[in-house]
């Protein structure tokens, strides 16, 4: 277990030094200057000079991947360009808000997409089992930003029901739990498919097990059946997939944040990128990647402690 | 399983969605008291040294003064007293002033003295702020005593008033405070002395301001104001109409839609803004060196189909850069829609398959403009590739710092936020500017001259003049057409009457209830 261990860790650290590199060769070769965008038609050439030297960009590539890492093995991210803040504590600010919108996002799609995975078995072959399986590749084919749209049109402009905009009123637990409903539901509704139609998969495949087979012939109800005997069994490949469901939930979170102007990380990415803020794209960047490889890493050695087969395929 | 689902049932069912179907809007943002504007994007440096505009700019219209004000831009910039009780010019270089009694910095730093407008104006004069142009003809502040001053300038120069002081640059800043965080600062003011104090600002949500208590000017109408930042156009519109806040600009495109079905309570406010927009002709490109391509382009430009298709006919076409609601405006173009006389022209020049590249932002107005710029040079036998660019790739096309890219650009779809004095509109026209801001390689020493000449001159009709012609040689030369003032439209209640100054942002300071 401690060789696979080291190996998975090795990897998530080799991952991040290679997206790094990777930031840093696009921001040499996408073209624009940031100066000139962010300054606008006045800015003086020394005042853009000025800028360009804050953002390191004056100096050879090695050299600003050197400091990048340097300094990021500190904790120190650099600064904003504009307000000079420091770059982590602007992701912390408002990070919460993404992982909690993730959070509630995965919440929503497990609760939704497990319940009818389970109808859709519970009614196989039926119309019911029809409908949903239209409903859920129509959920896994719709953009996040088309449903964050109607989501807004429907319950905030034409039944007032949720607020359009916002993470909510700081210190009122009530406003932030309405402001991420919307938002949620954007991020996780294509995943509420993805989810039903795995565990309805997985789960037929279990149905046809012996042990259920003998549950039938003890005369117990098809519904006790389904979520004692054989969601159990059904939902461990579930489970596996929902590490990388986060990172994929979290990256949809950059469109959605943008339409109900929920303050986030995926925001931040998008208004950095716009303005070529190179400090705060390569921290967010940075973040990102390490906390989705945190994720992942965590779930493959959880994944390895529960299944010595994984492992042993490594020891191997 | 079973699944029974009976007459009865249906109608519980429907009972119980219409029971929650009735259920009265819950009002989530604050009403009353508070003013809840939207801007569209966050803030960055509030310090009027190096503000970059937008919410930068409102919230030190709040929490700050300056000697004086412009009042809403609809009503012809009126230009009153507002940190000065007594403003005014002794002769054509000096402007003698005293400020307000009363006021007081916050945080304990003492009154508002004339040594912190002095301070204020010569930190900015001569620096790398994108503002010392406006300083460019101050000379120095004099301080007469604790609340008097007098500011000298280098030569006569009335626009100094217009470009300076009201805003921007203009804003007073508190040199104790200033100099204690090291002689600037970025989100975080180090001293207040307006009518509102910044209470809070969540990072990409929102930016609070509450009543300053120790104010002694005339009251605002609002105690609390809240600027909501909401990057997406559709999704403010769209918030508007959930009552999330009482203003929002909103995209030119949206005007027709929102003016359909109109929210309730809600007033549509079309005005034209002081943002021009031109289609630059680049002199110096290869394909059109020859002033008779040029002019083929200007001759085969359709402006009315780009008014009514672009800008849904909400403005009408421009005769320059400098606002037509000054005394300085040009009345007409040299130039109007003559497709034969174009096809001419390019037949007298030997040119034939014309195709040139058209470089516009990849926002939908100006998709528009281009598709339909489009259509209109085809009609002249012109082809024209459009270029849709990213803003940062952008605004360096014309930038000679970034290689010789600025000779070759063609055809580039342009607007500026411009101002109500006519210099700072058709400064970047002049020769310096090539390979800067003049992407046309537009040379005129005649030009040059006659900026000159406008800078000082006192005379309107004089100034009126120079200006014309200057916009004329810009035609003359085939490397300009002149599109429009942008319109600008927003949404709000009918219940507020806002304040809008001439570069499109807000006072909310003088935001009034009906």
């Amino acid at each position: 277990m401690l060789t696979y261990t080291i190996k998975r860790i090795g990897l998530a650290v080799l991952i991040l030094f290679l997206v790094m590199l990777a930031m840093y060769a696009m921001v040499f070769v996408v073209p624009g200057d940031p100066a000139a965008v962010a300054l606008g038609p006045r800015a003086t050439p020394a005042l853009k000079a000025e800028l360009i030297t804050r953002m390191g960009l004056d100096q050879p590539l090695y050299a600003q991947v050197w400091n990048f890492f340097r300094n990021a093995a500190t904790g120190d991210l650099g600064f904003d360009v504009w307000s000079k803040r420091p770059v982590l504590s602007m992701i912390l600010e408002v990070f919460p808000n993404t992982l909690i919108l993730g959070a509630v996002a995965l919440g929503v799609a497990l609760v939704l997409g497990v319940s009818l995975g389970c109808l859709s078995v519970i009614w196989r072959g039926s119309l019911i089992d029809r409908v949903l399986a239209i409903l859920s590749v129509s959920m896994i084919s719709v953009p996040s930003f088309v449903i964050a749209i109607y989501g807004l049109l429907i319950f905030s402009v034409w039944l007032g029901w949720l607020p359009a905009i916002g993470a909510g009123e700081k210190g009122d637990l009530g406003s932030q739990a309405r402001a991420v409903i919307l938002p949620a539901f954007a991020v996780g509704i294509s995943w509420v498919g993805y989810l039903a139609r795995l565990v309805r998969a997985s789960m037929l495949e279990v149905m046809g097990a012996n042990h259920i087979r003998t549950a039938r012939a003890f005369g117990l109800p098809e519904g006790r059946i389904v979520a004692r005997y054989a969601l159990r069994i059904a939902i461990i490949p579930t489970i596996a997939i929902l590490a990388v469901g986060f990172g994929s939930i979290l990256s949809s979170a950059v469109f959605v944040e943008t339409v109900f102007s929920r303050p986030g990380i995926g925001s931040l990415i998008t208004q950095a990128v716009a303005k070529r803020n190179y400090p705060l794209v390569m921290g967010t960047v940075l973040f990102m990647t390490a906390f989705y490889l945190v994720v992942v890493t965590a779930a493959d050695l959880l994944i390895a402690r529960l299944d010595p087969r994984v492992r042993d395929v490594y020891r191997s | 399983m079973d699944w029974n689902t009976d007459r009865r049932g249906l109608l519980k069912a429907a009972g119980a969605l219409a029971g929650l179907m009735t259920v009265p809007n819950i009002a989530w943002a604050v009403e009353g008291d508070t003013l809840r504007v939207r801007v569209d994007g966050d803030l960055q440096v509030l310090d009027p040294w190096g503000n970059l505009g937008g919410i930068d700019e409102m919230i030190p219209r709040c929490t700050t003064v300056a000697l004086i004000r412009f009042g809403d831009t609809r009503e012809g910039n009126p230009l009153f007293n507002w940190g000065a009780e007594k403003y005014e010019w002794t002769d054509d270089k000096t402007i003698a002033f005293t400020l307000r009694e009363g006021l007081v910095w916050n945080k304990g730093f003492g009154p508002v003295t004339a040594d912190d407008v002095k301070y204020s104006f010569e930190r900015i004069a001569n620096s790398d702020s994108p503002w010392a142009y406006q300083f460019e003809k101050l000379d120095h502040v004099e301080v007469v005593d604790a609340r008097s001053g007098i500011i000298h300038l280098k030569e006569a120069f009335r626009p100094f008033e217009i470009i300076a002081l009201p805003y921007y640059g203009g804003h007073i800043v508190c040199k104790a405070a200033v100099e204690a965080v090291g002689g600037k600062y970025t989100t975080e003011i180090p001293a207040e002395c307006g009518p509102f104090l910044m209470e809070s600002w969540e990072q990409g949500q929102k930016a609070t301001l509450v009543a300053n208590p120790d104010w002694t000017g005339p009251k605002p109408d609002f105690s609390k104001i809240e600027i909501y930042i909401v990057v997406d156009d559709q999704a403010a519109q769209l918030a508007y109409e959930a009552d999330a806040f009482d203003y929002t600009r909103l995209a030119v495109s949206a005007s027709k839609q929102v003016k359909e079905n109109l929210p309730a309570g809600a007033t549509l406010l079309e005005m034209a803004s002081s943002r021009y927009a031109w289609l630059t002709i680049n002199i110096a490109s290869p394909q059109l060196q020859d002033i008779r391509v040029r002019q083929a382009i200007q001759y085969a430009y359709d402006g009315d189909a780009v008014l009514l298709g672009a800008y849904d006919g909400l403005t009408g076409r421009s005769a320059g850069v400098v606002l037509p609601s000054t005394p300085y405006a040009r009345e007409k173009n040299l130039i109007d829609r003559d497709v034969e006389k174009a096809k001419a022209l390019l037949a007298e020049a030997g040119v034939s398959d014309l195709t040139l590249t058209l470089n516009v932002q990849t926002d939908s107005t100006s998709q528009a403009v281009a598709q339909i710029i489009q259509a209109s040079m085809a009609e002249a036998g012109i082809t024209i590739e459009i270029a849709p660019t990213e803003d940062a790739a952008y605004w360096v096309l014309g930038d000679k710092t970034q290689g010789d890219g600025y000779k070759t650009i063609e055809l580039v779809l342009m607007s500026f936020a411009g101002g109500i004095e006519p210099t700072e509109n058709l400064v970047w026209f002049r020769p310096d500017q090539i390979g800067a801001w003049n992407w046309s390689s537009f040379d005129s020493p005649e030009y040059e001259e006659l900026y000159q000449k406008a800078q000082i001159e006192t005379d309107t009709a004089k100034r009126k003049e120079l200006c014309n012609r200057m916009e004329d040689l810009m035609e003359q030369s085939g490397g300009f057409i002149f599109i429009c003032f942008e319109p600008f439209v927003a949404l709000h209640d009918d219940n507020l009457k806002p304040v809008i100054l001439s570069d499109g942002y807000l006072d909310p300071v003088m935001f009034k209830k009906l």
